[in-house]
């Protein structure tokens, strides 16, 4: 067990600190980039060998022997003093409470080390932005030598988070305008990691701990230097978009209170809209149906690039059952393409847009798979394109209503199909949440070897 | 000499008949592939409509909703005149096309108290016009319309007809689709987008 001690303090501290008169530089690369580079691969070449274990499933030699993953995000790369600095996501055989960890590999051995893996005391699923990686702090470090087993960690962990901010420049400070969205600041905080006191029972003590006073703590060197490192943030594939949005920690609450029986039991239809908000408020905007309008009226002036809403269960209007769609509607297809519009005009992209539909047979979402119309449409012919998608996709509807199969799969069946005639195959994605929390998804496709089979189920991970 | 000329004719007969079966064939072939496959209404479902499908009226279903039915409601009159289209052409960016036989409906509303025109389609002629057309097909005496404003905002919804309309009355009743206000749709609030046919149930009789 080790005690982290996070601290937090500034670049120009660090750099007083340790002497240092030159600027820390993060690089993201891709892991086979950086292969075709000796120093990439000397490093790698010299993580230990492990035993073969018997869960091979789907993991290259490499990662076998050594006994992780590597998760497939940028590696980051930071040089520092003559030093080269590597990090990058991977998944350890021990990992079983699902914690982030980062492998930070050294160019040059530092003495007999030649890296870290650092676990982050934060899920690996539910990793917002770096600042909440850096507020979770670091829970463990295993030290890694050439030789042996990786050994209990010590030493100074200079993390380099470059995270968003709500504050317009000015660190800890949200009130008041000077308030904005997005900045982006670089911060450094230090971590500390010493082997608990064997005689305080094992447990985190922090701040340097207690128990035992006659305890001395180990040297904490080397220093190693590193940025954690999660899902790809500058990722357009909408499975990490997906995944990554529907696991922030408001969006989970805002979805959580919409994910009731009772919210879908309304005879009117409840969510949220979200945007980029320009003055420090909040992202969200809710949106609420009413019994005699029960659809939901999108916000005046407020610019959205995604949506969340209930298709609630079947209702009475007056006497008449109201029997609702399950299923993300032909008017979701369209606000996905004005989603796209205004992500774009907030500065976001294409992939940032989104809409997702809450229901008793299942959270569904689509995302677009590439950008759309681009040059080809103007947004009065999307209209009309619009038009026709939706008259087909209502026909469809009513002939399943009608002949009896008005399930989720059929319904799933329909829309990838109508998605296919109408060109949208390649472009609009549609997924599935595979947990009841929505933060886990897969995509459904239409299985290729027969379109009247089930959709293909594959899990965005 | 006789031989060889009988041997020569019989070449150029055997020429000319496979020539003729070539024809014939390829007639034949390009007949089977222009010509729709007629497909019964109920066919649709689960079931995909092959291309060049024809989902046709075989048992006239539709044929007791056609004609003019008239109800009143809010001081107001709804005369709605059903007809029929045959054969409409749905077709799509992959290529994939079938057809339908389809109800459309115009209609008019009518202030009672003043005898003025609030609003009409009946003037409008192509299909594309068309603000209420016929969803699949009227199963134990239910009938479903899907409604869409020509104007900017695109209000949508559904009209069900209900009832035995050889009784010459059918039950109105309109359920909203979803509405989100898009940037052409310049309203403050949904509460404001003007549908001008009745959303409140009613009574419709035919008038002709």
């Amino acid at each position: 067990m080790v005690i982290a001690v996070s601290s937090c303090t500034t670049e120009e501290d660090v750099v007083q600190q340790h002497e240092h008169g030159q600027k820390i530089n993060i690089e993201k690369k891709r892991f086979s980039e950086l292969m075709r580079f000796n120093d990439f691969s000397k490093a790698i070449s010299r993580l230990p060998k492990k035993k073969q274990s018997g869960n091979s499933a789907g993991r290259t030699a490499m990662e076998e022997q050594y006994g992780f993953e590597i998760v497939d995000t940028p590696v980051k790369v930071i040089e520092y003093e003559g030093q080269t600095y590597y990090t990058l996501q991977v998944v350890t055989d021990g990992n079983i409470d699902n914690k982030l960890e980062n492998l930070v590999l050294y160019s040059e051995p530092l003495d007999e080390n030649i890296g870290y893996i650092i676990t982050y005391d934060i899920d690996k699923d539910f990793v917002e932005t770096e600042a909440s990686v850096k507020s979770a702090g670091i829970k463990d470090t295993q030290v890694l030598a050439s030789e042996g087993s990786p050994g209990e960690g010590t030493g100074k962990f200079v993390v380099v988070s470059s995270f968003y901010s709500l504050c317009n420049g000015i660190p800890f400070n949200c009130g008041g305008s000077i308030c904005g969205w997005g900045y982006s600041q670089t911060t450094i905080w230090i971590s500390d990691f010493i082997p608990a006191n064997p005689d305080s029972g094992g447990g985190n003590t922090g701040g340097g701990g207690s128990g035992n006073n006659n305890y001395v703590p180990p040297v904490r060197e080397p220093i190693v230097i590193t940025s954690p490192v999660y899902y790809d943030i500058d990722s357009k594939d909408p499975c990490i978009k997906l995944k990554t949005a529907t696991n922030r920690f408001a969006f989970r609450n805002k979805v959580s209170q919409l994910n009731q029986p009772n919210v879908r039991a309304l005879d009117h239809e409840k969510g949220f809209f979200e945007t980029v908000p320009t003055t420090g408020a909040s992202p969200y905007k809710d949106a609420e149906g009413t019994t005699a309008s029960p659809t939901l009226d999108s916000p005046p002036g407020f610019v959205a690039f995604g949506n969340v809403h209930v298709h609630n269960d079947d209702y009475m209007i007056g006497n008449e059952m109201q029997n609702t769609i399950k299923m993300l509607s032909s008017l979701d297809v369209r606000a996905l393409i004005v989603f796209q519009h205004n992500a774009i005009a907030l500065g976001l992209d294409y992939s940032d847009a989104y809409v997702m539909m809450l229901s008793s047979q299942g959270n569904f979402a689509i995302k677009l798979l590439e950008p759309i119309p681009g040059t080809t449409y103007t947004r009065e012919q999307w209209k009309e394109k619009w038009k026709i998608f939706k008259d087909e996709y209502d026909l469809k509807v009513k002939a399943l209503r009608e002949e009896g199969n008005f399930d989720s799969v059929n319904l799933q069946k329909m829309l990838l199909k109508l998605l296919r005639s109408n060109g949208f195959e390649n472009k609009i994605g549609l997924y599935k949440a595979t947990n009841n929390e929505a933060t886990q998804w897969s995509r459904l496709t239409i299985d290729p070897a027969n379109d009247n089979n089930f959709p293909i189920n594959t899990p965005c991970n | 000499m006789t031989i060889i000329s009988l041997s020569i004719l019989r070449a150029i007969k055997i020429k000319i008949m496979k020539k003729i079966i070539l024809l014939i064939s390829i007639f034949t072939v390009f007949t089977a592939y222009s010509q729709e496959i007629i497909l019964p209404l109920n066919y649709e479902g689960s079931k995909d409509v092959p291309e060049r499908g024809y989902l046709k009226d075989l048992f006239d279903v539709f044929n007791p909703y056609i004609g003019t039915w008239q109800g009143t409601w809010n001081g107001k009159t709804f005369i709605l005149k059903i007809e029929k289209v045959t054969k409409e052409l749905h077709s799509f960016e992959s290529g994939y096309f079938y057809y339908r036989d389809r109800l459309i409906g115009k209609y008019i509303v009518k202030d009672n108290a003043t005898g003025s025109i609030i609003s009409t389609t009946m003037n409008n002629v192509n299909l594309q016009e068309a603000e209420i057309k016929s969803l699949a097909y009227p199963k134990e005496n239910k009938f479903e319309f899907l409604y869409e404003t020509g104007d900017e905002c695109y209000v949508t919804g559904k009209i069900r007809l209900k009832g035995n309309p050889a009784t010459n009355q059918l039950q109105y009743f309109y359920f909203p689709d979803e509405f989100w206000r898009f940037e052409e749709c310049h309203v403050a609030s949904a509460a404001e987008v003007l549908i001008p046919i009745p959303t409140e149930p009613m009574i419709l009789t035919r008038v002709n």
